[in-house]
Parts: C-alpha cells; sequence; structure tokens
C-alpha cells in the first residue's frame, strides 16, 4: 500500500507565539498547494496531527477550522458533489507519520482523490518551555503511480516500560489553566535505544539492511541527538538529514521538514530509499521508508 | 477479493451513579423557564462515579468488549482512541502526551501496534471506524480495536454555574452523560456482513456552530458554546440529503434496512430529521418503528451514542442477528455521514455473554 508525496509546504515561525496553530498551517498549506497539479477542491481528506495550539479547544476538531480557513470545499452540502472529511489524530511527535500511513489508507479507496496532513504545534512560551520549534507543515499526498515509489514498510512499536519518561498535561490551579511538561533527563538516550530496538525489528520484519537506505531521516531534536542517533545505528552521520534548530524540536515537523530538504534540493535519484523515523511519548517509535 | 470490515465484538461500560434531568436543573443557578427534559426526551443519564475519569471508563469498556471477543490483546495490530476529552486525573488534569491509546497499549501489554488517538468530536468513534475501515480495506491490518472513554459530564457541572438566561448557548451542556464503549473490528471476505457503504464528510463552513474550551470564567472544566437551534437546523438540512442519498444507493443494489441510529442529542430532533428524510426520499423510509431513540437514560454521550444505542438494543432483544443497521452520524466541525451496516451473530453472542454473566454473578 503506497501514497506519494504530491507536494510539501513549510513555514516556521520566526518569533514564538506570534502565529497561531491555523495561521502557521495556512502558511505551509498555500507553499504546498503552490507546487501542486491538485486544486483545494481535489482534497479529499484533511488530517490535522498537531498535538498543542495553546486555546485548548476540545471540540470540534481543529481540522475543520483548518479546512474552513484554508477553503477548502467548506461549503459542501451534498455528498455527490466534492467534499472533505477533516478530523485531528493526536499522538504526540509520531502523529504526522501516522498521518500519512492513515492518508495512505484512504485514498486507496477509489471515491477519494488526495490528502493532505498538517501540523502546527504552538505552546504558549508564557506558561512552559519545551522547545518546540513553532512550524507549519503540509503534505499533500497522492496514490502511488506504482507499488515501487512512495510511502510503505511502515512500522510502530511501543515502549511502556517508558510510558512515564515524558508526560504533558493541562491542570486547573489557583484559579487558572496551567501547562505541565515533565520529562526524564535521559529521555534523548532513551528515544535512542528505543529506536534501535525498534530498527531491528522493523529490519528483520521487511528484510532491510539499515545500510541499504541512501538517506535516513531522524526526529529533528537536536544535532547532538542526531550525532548520537547516528552512532548508535552504526552509519555515517552524513546519511542522516540534520535540519536541526538551534531554538528546540522540530516535533511533528521533522518528517516533512526533512523530505522537503531532500527534494528540494535534488537529493533523490529515482529508486533511491528513505528511511524515516519517528520518536515520542509513550515510549513510541515509529519507522517508514519512502522511495523516490 | 477486498476485504471489508465487521465488527467482532463490542463493550460499553455505563458508571451506576445517576443523574436526573430534573435534577441538574434544579442546580442550576439559573432555572430555565422551558422544560429540559420534554424537549429532549432526556430523564436520566450515567455519570462517573467518584475517582472515575476518562481513562477508566475506556479500560472497563475495552474489559468488556475482550470478554465478548474471541480473541486477546495481542492478536489486535492497531488501537485508535476516540473520546473527545482526554480528562484524566483531579484538578482538571487533560492528558495531551503520550495518547490515551499509548495508555491503552500498556495497559494491555500491546508493543507490536498502530497506535494513536482521534478527535472529531461527537463524529470522533464513527471517524475512527472509518479510518480503521480503511486500513482493513487496504489489507495492512485484520483486527483493531477502537475506544472512547467518554467523560463529557464536567461540561454539564460548568453550565450549571454559568448559565444565566434562557437562551443561553450552554444548555446543551446539561443533556450529556458519561459512557465507554469499545468495539473491535475485524477483516473477513464475507461480503453479506460488516460495513456495505460508508461516506463522511465536513461541512466546515459551519464549525462555529459548536465550540468547547475551557470555561473563561474560572472554571475548573470546559464549556461548551452551541447555537442549538441553527446547529440542528443545518444538521438536518444536511444529514437528510446526505442520509436519503446513501440509503437508496443501498437499497437500489440490495436490500431494505431495519434500524435507523441516528447520533443521539434530543427525540424531537430526531423525529424532525425522520420527516425530512421522508419528505426527501417521496417515502417512509425512517419511521417511529424502525428508528432507535435511547436517550431516555443515557443523554447524549456525545462520541458512543451509537454503540452505546447498538449495546443497549440488543440487550433488549430489538436488534437482533443479520439485520441491517443504517447510523447517522451528526457532529459539530460540522460533520456529517452515514454508514450501512450488516450484523452477523454478534447480538446473540452479546447477549449469551451477558447471560452467563449474570448467572456467575448469582452463583458466587
Amino acid at each position: 500500500m503506497y501514497s506519494q508525496i504530491e507536494s510539501i509546504g513549510l513555514h516556521t515561525s520566526s518569533v514564538p507565539n506570534r502565529h497561531s496553530t491555523i495561521e502557521l498551517i495556512q502558511k505551509a498549506t498555500q507553499d504546498c498547494l503552490l507546487k501542486s497539479n491538485f486544486t483545494r477542491e481535489e482534497i479529499s481528506v484533511l488530517v490535522n496531527t498537531s498535538t498543542y495550539h495553546f486555546d485548548h479547544i476540545g471540540e470540534p476538531a481543529y481540522a475543520s477550522f483548518i479546512q474552513k480557513y484554508l477553503d477548502i470545499n467548506p461549503q459542501a452540502g451534498s455528498s455527490q458533489n466534492s467534499t472533505t472529511f477533516s478530523f485531528d489524530m493526536l499522538n504526540g511527535a509520531l502523529g504526522f507519520l501516522n498521518g500519512i500511513q492513515s492518508v495512505g489508507a484512504i485514498i486507496n479507496a477509489p471515491s477519494y482523490t488526495s490528502g493532505l496532513v498538517v501540523s502546527g504545534d504552538v505552546i504558549n512560551r508564557q506558561e512552559a518551555n519545551p522547545d518546540i520549534v513553532e512550524t507549519g507543515a503540509a503534505m499533500l499526498l497522492k496514490p502511488s503511480a506504482s507499488e515501487s515509489t512512495g510511502f510503505g514498510s511502515f512500522y510502530f512499536q511501543e515502549f511502556p516500560e517508558y510510558s512515564e519518561t515524558k508526560e504533558t498535561y493541562m491542570y486547573f490551579r489557583d484559579n487558572k489553566l496551567n501547562l505541565a511538561f515533565t520529562s526524564s533527563q535521559h529521555l534523548e538516550s532513551i528515544y535512542c535505544s528505543c529506536m534501535v530496538a525498534a530498527l531491528h525489528s522493523f529490519c528483520d520484519q521487511y528484510n532491510y539492511r539499515i545500510k541499504e537506505f541512501d538517506w535516513i531521516i531522524p526526529p529533528q531534536i537536536s544535532s547532538q541527538f542526531i550525532d548520537k542517533t547516528a552512532k548508535s545505528l552504526e552509519i555515517k552521520k552524513d546519511k542522516c538529514v540534520d535540519l536541526c534548530n538551534p531554538d528546540g524540536d522540530l516535533f511533528n515537523a521533522s518528517v516533512p521538514a526533512g523530505l522537503k530538504h531532500l527534494l528540494d534540493n535534488n537529493m533523490l535519484d529515482s529508486g533511491d530509499k528513505v528511511l524515516i523515523i519517528a520518536a515520542g511519548s509513550g515510549i513510541q517509535v515509529g519507522c517508514a521508508v519512502y522511495r523516490a | 477479493m477486498q476485504y471489508r470490515a465487521k465488527i467482532e465484538s463490542l463493550g460499553v461500560y455505563l458508571p451506576e451513579n445517576n443523574h436526573s434531568t430534573q435534577g441538574l436543573i434544579q442546580g442550576c443557578t439559573f432555572k430555565p423557564d422551558f422544560d429540559l427534559e420534554e424537549i429532549t426526551g432526556i430523564k436520566n443519564r450515567s455519570i462517573v462515579n467518584e475517582d472515575e475519569y476518562a481513562l477508566d471508563l475506556a479500560k472497563k469498556a475495552v474489559e468488556k468488549c475482550f470478554s465478548i471477543s474471541s480473541y486477546n490483546p495481542q492478536d489486535v495490530e492497531m488501537v485508535i482512541c476516540a473520546n473527545i476529552c482526554r480528562y484524566n486525573g483531579p484538578d482538571f488534569k487533560v492528558n495531551y502526551e503520550p495518547s490515551s491509546a499509548a495508555a491503552i497499549c500498556k495497559h494491555l501489554g500491546m508493543k507490536n501496534v498502530i497506535a494513536f488517538d482521534i478527535s472529531n468530536a461527537c463524529a470522533s468513534m464513527f471517524s475512527a471506524v472509518q479510518v480503521m475501515n480503511a486500513y482493513i480495506q487496504a489489507g495492512i491490518i485484520k483486527k483493531g480495536l477502537i475506544v472512547s472513554g467518554e467523560y463529557i459530564s464536567h461540561i454539564a457541572r460548568t453550565a450549571q454555574k454559568e448559565i444565566n438566561n434562557s437562551t443561553d448557548p450552554q444548555f446543551a451542556s446539561l443533556t450529556v452523560g458519561d459512557s465507554g464503549a469499545a468495539l473491535i473490528m475485524e477483516a473477513t471476505r464475507n461480503k453479506s456482513i460488516g460495513f456495505q457503504d460508508m461516506e463522511l464528510f465536513t461541512a466546515a463552513k459551519h464549525s462555529e456552530l459548536c465550540i468547547g474550551r475551557p470555561s473563561e470564567q474560572g472554571n475548573p472544566g470546559y464549556v461548551m458554546y452551541t447555537d442549538s437551534s441553527k446547529i440542528h437546523a443545518t444538521g438536518i438540512k444536511l444529514s437528510a440529503k446526505h442520509i436519503v442519498w446513501m440509503i437508496k444507493k443501498w437499497i437500489n443494489s440490495n436490500q431494505g434496512f431495519d434500524h435507523f441510529i441516528m447520533h443521539q442529542t434530543a427525540d424531537k430532533a430526531i423525529m424532525r430529521l425522520n420527516d425530512k428524510i421522508n419528505k426527501l426520499a417521496g417515502e417512509k423510509l425512517c419511521t417511529p418503528e424502525n428508528t432507535i431513540i435511547n436517550l431516555q437514560d443515557r443523554g447524549n454521550t456525545a462520541s458512543t451514542t451509537h454503540f452505546v444505542a447498538l449495546w443497549d438494543q440488543i440487550k433488549t432483544g430489538r436488534i437482533d442477528s443479520y439485520e441491517n443497521i443504517v447510523f447517522g452520524i451528526q457532529a459539530s466541525g460540522m460533520n456529517i455521514g452515514a454508514a450501512i451496516y450488516s450484523l452477523d451473530d454478534l447480538p446473540k453472542r452479546i447477549r449469551e455473554a451477558e447471560q452467563e454473566e449474570l448467572e456467575e454473578a448469582a452463583n458466587s
């Protein structure tokens, strides 16, 4: 089951707290659609994977606001016309990868044309600073022309023994809402060891060798983390895409940013294989392959 | 041949703690001059017990679901958690990370699974069904678990404090009830059972007609602001058109249907929708006999209403094995949808499991 990239858009806020989730995603999606042959009306499904948007709206899904403000079939009144199905998919920093796999599955059905996965995690830094770089990301996916190109070989693994190493929650105290971020000081090492374990299982399942990948997109947490990942996987650092921002983690934008970098800079030849690795709270690790 | 998805097992948990509509109204700072019970058909609803939160509701529903299933958690390849609010602890603790799905995986000892949360207002559970159906049809998974621990009654508590006039946008908050619902979906090649057709879409132009957010008046909890008359009028118009289209497609190519389960908000709204459907169809498709209204003792349980209604009406014997059901989905967003489902022997298995449990309890 494969889907392939039609286009990717990104927008990073240069000043924290300046843009809302919707504004970041709007800018990224405008960039994405400019490069696409698809029109807004042809977007059949919209998945928002942002975990954080500081107004804490619980209902409706943020995806419906995004659909409205991006003018993607907002007035759909009949199933016979072009319609878009929008929803939020939440899974910390793994959400975007889950979104890519889910849209790939959905657009496999004949009645769907293309699907848009977006994220725009924004945290009010006056409340807490978990070092997430506020980035809007949008990836438009279409069914693959063949089974030899696009996304495939998805693999996810849970490490519940580390479930308490990272937790974020909202709570009400002193007549106001607060955000709490707790994480182990060993979180990056734990991510690394979980990623190594998951990758071995992934390679066993799909009969891959880590060295056969042309590029690796690890979580864009920090350059030090990517160094550590390369060492743990015993691969050359220059095979790893490193777009880390000194201000913090690209979080859900890691996967689209990494792929956009490779595509925009013509770093992929036909048949090249890109290994994508995502790691997040849970602890969960996700892997997938993108074939150019 | 392509796979289709069927519901292999279903489990529902309803807290024993009950609140009446009259009691809720009595507890309001401002008493309305209309009869909410008469308008909605809701007399009672389950409310979480003390120290019970969203994940507890989800875990109890999952336990019930696996007790009826022929599978155990290690057989499942995917977990989707679909409650709207992740209210999981004192001081209005709402979790962002890890996801509720990750917490359920930990609880069940599941390690090699695809797990994430879906949030889409009252359409969350059916959105999860739509997504899992796509994974099954694409051959990515064979079995998956969908669960919602819907602790939503906190919006009624804040509404009791904040409602201050008869047209207050928080009145709909007084109709909600708590529940947990879980289902195991499984791939089947049997064309005569499972989801025959399903389509959801979002009319995002209307996304601001119902908004749930933390209270801005210093109360510890969410509030839900609903433009009730507009959301019902728009919802009925869009739903009727879509449901008629889906039913006609099904009837033209196959057979009839035995039950219509609409999202459960208010009995009068459901009957108005029926009238609109019948008028548009030019025939009596939805009647009091085939329309399930499950509001009297449950209220609006948000993301779980269809599956709580299915569970209750299977237990009463009104819904039976091998019958066809039309589900009508309507939620803020505004999400509209319909699904046609053909039951296998699930009703028989649920009734047998419940009878067995009653006998075990009587013997112990």
